[in-house]
């Protein structure tokens, strides 16, 4: 199982992710969804918004070169919004999981997919 | 695997809105909570004593057994070795053996409901934590058999109920007042500021400044009889007889009912910052104690509010952390200001005011006029309350009461299903 296969069944193909990726801690893109643009450095940013929230709460987070607010941020979890559409980041042991939904999707089933993603993840030690 | 709907009209979903003064409960879809019942709970501790000795228990000591009373109408009669308590502590559930007697009583005597036929909404407070959630959940599917459950914070339902999806929701109830900003449904949980100062200190203050001036407080449940006297007048009245002796937890309680009301019905807040000149000029207000004792309040009327929008005012003699007390308007400000910079504009043109200590009068222009000093010139400043009493004491109920009611919302419970499947923490993933 790749991570791409991981990304398109496990995220996109339950209908509640519009846009996934799979991400190692330093920022390094291990899988991600077709249709997402995601920049290596917009990765980074993510992956350092784990350690370092403040600054992220501050300036929001920028994902295809969008600017999302972002709402929530704690250990396992960060939350950011733009209009009607949104992400959710979860993160496990050496990965972490970065999901949009956009256009109708439902911000709280896209939380539940991701988040029993990364429940698995974990089980499985990453 | 989907939730289930839950249809709107043939079951209806319970809305339970927990705060440090009372407990709001009532039927989601309506337009206030049927309930309100205190969040002081009595306890009384028996020991059960028998002197036969072949039974068991007895023999290895006496069983404490304890008893609990819980609604005003149970609260309120004067009992030995009664106290007071309440499981509530800081805005979140502290004793959960004392919560679940006072769903049992809601459940059983008020919503005459039977708890696995009602889904359930709770609301709770921007600043709770993991466990509290969990074991909530754990609670009302494993012991209350709830076919459905959620949680929302109180700061998004009080939005809802003004209308709006977005802006600072300032909180002002019992224990504190909290500044929370919300966006579009969200709770920004890092820039959430609260303070302890909220209608306990007020009441507190106003205990003060009465005990300086010599006024006894007497609780009514002590009152048997009382004669009409003129104003400034020693009062007359006669103790009730054969009371029982009752402890001094709930002395102090009843005495607190009696500085509530005393709070709203006389306290006043000045438009501007406190001046000798306003104080001359405030009308006086008389008031009538339950002992018979009637006075007129002048100056202390503003002066005892005064101390919310400015600390200067507080009689902190035996107040801890006075030092790292904020006043309301900085609690507004700290937090617009720790909110992402693009959102903050929304944040002041939309700042709702709940919660009952905002009642007192003058809290709304008195806010506004702070604030319009502390945030910067260009922004500009809007600030909204409800115009009704239950509106603002009931504002995340009702809140909560639309969200429950809304079709769309019917996907989103959390099933006994899933609860089943996943486990408890199904809640930090459902529950934003």
């Amino acid at each position: 199982m790749s991570w791409q296969d991981l990304v398109n069944n496990n995220l996109i193909g339950t209908g509640h992710v519009s846009k996934a990726a799979i991400c190692g801690l330093d920022g390094s893109i291990w899988g991600k969804s077709d249709n997402f643009r995601i920049e290596p450095a917009e990765a980074q940013n993510a992956a350092k918004g784990f350690t370092a929230k403040d600054a992220l709460l501050g300036t929001g987070l920028r994902l295809e070169g969008e600017k999302y607010f972002v709402l929530q941020a704690d250990e396992d979890r960060i939350i950011g919004k733009k209009a009607s559409n949104g992400f959710f980041i979860y993160k496990t042991g050496q990965a972490f999981i970065i999901s949009i939904y956009e256009g109708g999707v439902q911000p709280e089933m896209c939380s539940k997919a991701t988040g029993a993603l990364a429940d698995y993840f974990k089980s499985i030690n990453y | 695997m989907s939730g289930g709907i839950y249809g709107g009209d043939d079951v209806g979903a319970l809305v339970f809105d927990a705060g440090s003064h009372s407990f709001r409960a009532g039927f989601g879809g309506e337009e206030y909570p049927k309930f309100d019942i205190p969040a002081h709970v009595g306890v009384r501790m028996t020991v059960e004593s028998t002197t036969d000795e072949t039974i068991e228990a007895v023999a290895t000591g006496n069983k404490p057994k304890r008893d609990y009373f819980v609604g005003t109408t149970f609260l309120n009669v004067p009992r030995a070795h009664t106290e007071i308590d309440t499981y509530m502590k800081d805005g979140l559930i502290e004793d959960w053996d004392m919560f679940e007697k006072v769903l049992d009583y809601l459940y059983e005597k008020c919503l005459l409901a039977e708890s696995k036929y009602h889904p359930v909404l709770f609301t709770e407070a921007p600043w709770n934590t993991k466990e509290k959630r969990e074991k909530l959940t754990e609670l009302m599917f494993e012991k209350y058999q709830s076919p459905a459950f959620f949680v929302v914070k109180n700061a998004v339902l009080s939005a809802f109920a003004n209308g709006r999806t977005g802006g600072l929701v300032l909180d002002s109830g019992a224990t504190h007042t909290s500044a929370v900003p919300v966006y579009d449904g969200y709770c920004l949980t890092h820039a959430v500021v609260k303070s302890p100062i909220g209608g306990d200190l007020v009441v507190e203050q106003c205990r003060r400044v009465l005990e300086k001036e010599n006024i006894d407080i007497v609780p009514y449940y002590k009152v048997a009889s009382k004669e009409e006297v003129k104003e400034g007048e020693p009062p007359n009245w006669t103790l009730k007889r054969s009371l029982p002796e009752v402890t001094k937890s709930y002395d102090e309680y009843m005495k607190k009912q009696v500085l509530e009301d005393f709070a709203m019905s006389t306290l006043q807040l000045c438009d501007t910052p406190i001046d000798l000149e306003f104080m001359e000029k405030l009308p006086a207000v008389s008031y009538g104690f339950p002992c018979g004792f009637r006075k007129d309040f002048l100056a202390e009327r503003a002066k005892i509010p005064e101390s919310l929008f400015d600390l200067k005012y507080l009689d902190g003699d035996g107040l801890n952390n006075r030092e790292s007390l904020m006043n309301v308007s900085q609690i507004a400000a700290t937090s617009c200001g720790m909110a992402d910079i693009d959102i903050r504009p929304t944040l002041y043109s939309n700042l709702m005011i709940t919660g009952g200590n905002s009642l007192i009068m003058g809290f709304t222009e008195r806010l506004n006029h702070d604030l319009a000093h502390k945030c910067p010139p260009t922004i500009k400043l809007r600030v909204s309350a409800a115009p009704t009493p239950m509106e603002r004491r009931y504002g995340s109920w009702i809140g909560g009461s639309i969200v429950a009611s809304l079709g769309s919302f019917q996907q989103l419970w959390i099933s006994k299903n899933e609860y089943d499947e996943t486990g408890k923490i199904i809640v930090e993933k459902k529950c934003p």
